[in-house]
């Protein structure tokens, strides 16, 4: 193992235990939530809901939770199987929901770095190509 | 010869498109358009200077809920050294097997990628393939372990070395702390196999450590005999973030990475940042900072800070500049410094029309103890994005 000076070491321990002291002081401000979820790592509750799919979250653009999922719903209209209906509602998502979902679910399994053929999660990546294709960044944008 | 695996994976994609559909099978497309300019495009004491038009098409297919099939091509136009100018296509698939309230996660990939250059830097014409499992076990709704095992590799159509073969095997975990703070933890191993040649220099007066004309690299050296190598790589990463305020939030991560076995050999790097695949193999720290922010009314605002302190395999540089590290040499270790701002201006039409303006400031200042590697480069690119 090679280590270039243990200060290399501490500063980041220190920066990160110092930011999780004072971070307990602006929890305070934040509303009552439970389960509170970050696995893609902004710091930002994973589990706050953009029902219209704009990438914002709803309850940071004034809008209530009270929006009707379209997930799952029962067909209550269905007036010639309406006790089955009830019982047994019906996944009316298509494909693309279903593995949005699942995709969503997944979110934090996929390795963050340090692969051979990766570069940094870090900086202005668009997912353009603009570079080799081989893993290279050119520009600030970087190929993944 | 070269449009082949193109052509291979378009008709791939409409076999799938035109075979029977299941019910509930759809589709998706996405559109995206950049300029942008940069101060030092191969990141390196030239000081190449650019500008660059990308257009990106992708397809997304549906054909059952639990698999994704994905197809896109896009296009880089280089407005200065247009030689440069290239496509890229890829094809891949995802498979999400397992139901949304299994404890356990599991997600197998698997993508076919080709990069095509105009004749005269068809060097850097390349291929390659990649697969990934990944599983993760949900213990409560606020703690994941996660492991995965991914294999990848690269082949250089036109080029006699750069050729390698990744296998990395990894494992971590997330847990939610008191006051809202996550904390993500991982590890992993890497190893690369790679194809070198030994080198020969014709004339002692090539000094390592200088700059020549690249057509020095024609007439002063030459590569002979073949040799295969393996390097391994270990790493672990700390990942804390957290809310900060009520529409903001933040992480700071610390990534260190030792090679155990480097036997020091000499390879072909092409450029110093831009097309060489060796610009993310190596070893070191890393630590950044990263907000992300709905403060502003209708946008998204991220900006981070980070510092690498790192160092590279040993290289011969070769395309717009001929350098020399020689064996004996010490090996390349940069100390770099990298900001950006991200702004993104998301727009929903009515009739589901997703629009995306965005604006992507970098600067990067990087240090080094080899001359060539000295650099500063300031980029800002704007786009657009557009999905159906």
């Amino acid at each position: 193992m090679r280590f270039r000076g243990i200060y290399q070491i501490v500063f980041p321990v220190l920066l990160i235990l110092s930011f999780g002291l004072t971070s307990s002081v602006m929890a305070e401000e934040m509303t009552a939530q439970t389960d509170f979820v970050d696995l893609d790592g902004d710091g930002i509750d994973d589990n706050e809901t953009d029902n219209d799919g704009n990438s914002i979250p709803d309850c940071f653009e004034g809008k209530d939770g009270d929006f009707e999922p379209v997930e799952v719903r029962s067909i209550l209209g269905n007036v010639f199987n309406s006790e089955k209906s009830l019982k047994d509602p019906v996944d009316l998502r298509t494909n693309t929901d279903k593995f949005g979902s699942l995709a969503f679910k997944a979110r934090g399994l996929p390795q963050r770095c340090c692969g051979f053929g990766t570069q940094d999660e870090f900086g202005s990546e668009s997912g353009l190509g603009i570079s080799s294709g081989s893993g290279g960044c050119a520009g600030g944008v970087c190929v993944r | 010869m070269k449009h082949q695996l193109g052509i291979f994976l378009l008709g791939i994609f409409c076999l799938i498109l035109n075979s029977q559909p299941a019910y509930g099978a759809d589709a998706g497309i996405g559109f995206q358009l950049q300029r942008g300019t940069s101060e030092s495009l191969f990141g390196d004491s030239t000081n190449t200077f650019d500008t660059h038009t990308t257009s990106q098409l992708e397809i997304k297919y549906y054909p059952i809920s639990k698999i994704e099939l994905k197809l896109s091509g896009s296009h880089t136009y280089y407005h200065e050294t247009s030689g440069l100018s290239n496509m890229f296509g890829q094809f891949g698939i995802t498979l999400i097997p397992l139901s949304e309230t299994s404890p356990v996660i599991l997600q197998v990939s698997g993508n076919l990628n080709g990069a095509v250059y105009h004749r005269e830097f068809d060097n850097y014409d390349n291929n390659y393939a990649e697969g990934e499992i990944l599983m993760g076990y949900q213990f409560s709704p606020t703690a994941l372990f996660k492991t995965g095992l991914s294999v990848r590799s690269t082949a250089y159509i036109n080029s006699e070395t750069g050729d390698k073969r990744d296998v990395q095997f990894f494992a971590g975990g997330n847990l939610t702390l008191p006051g809202k703070n996550s904390l993500n933890l991982e590890t992993g191993f890497a190893t690369t196999n790679y194809t070198h040649k030994d080198n020969i220099f014709f004339e002692d007066s090539i000094a390592p450590g200088n700059l020549y004309p690249t057509r020095y690299k024609d007439w002063r050296l030459a590569w002979v005999g073949q040799s295969e190598s393996d390097l391994w790589s270990f790493y672990i990463s700390p990942r804390l973030s957290r809310p900060l305020g009520l529409k903001s939030g933040i992480n700071i991560t610390y990534i260190i990475r030792n090679f155990q076995n480097y036997d020091h050999s000499l390879l072909l790097g092409f450029t110093t940042e831009y097309l060489s695949p060796w610009s993310t193999v190596w070893e070191g720290e890393n630590i950044t900072a990263k907000l992300k922010s709905y403060l502003i009314p209708r946008t998204i605002l991220e900006a981070g800070i980070g510092y690498w302190d790192r160092v590279f395999l040993k290289t011969i540089e070769s395309t717009f500049v001929f350098y020399i590290n020689a064996k004996n040499d010490p090996a390349r270790q940069d100390w770099q410094v990298r900001y950006f701002i991200n702004a993104q201006w998301p727009l929903l039409s009515h009739g589901g029309l997703y629009f995306e303006p965005n604006l992507r400031i970098n600067y990067t200042k990087n240090r080094s103890n080899k001359p060539v590697y000295r650099y500063s480069d300031y980029s800002i690119a704007v786009g657009l994005s557009i999905r159906l």
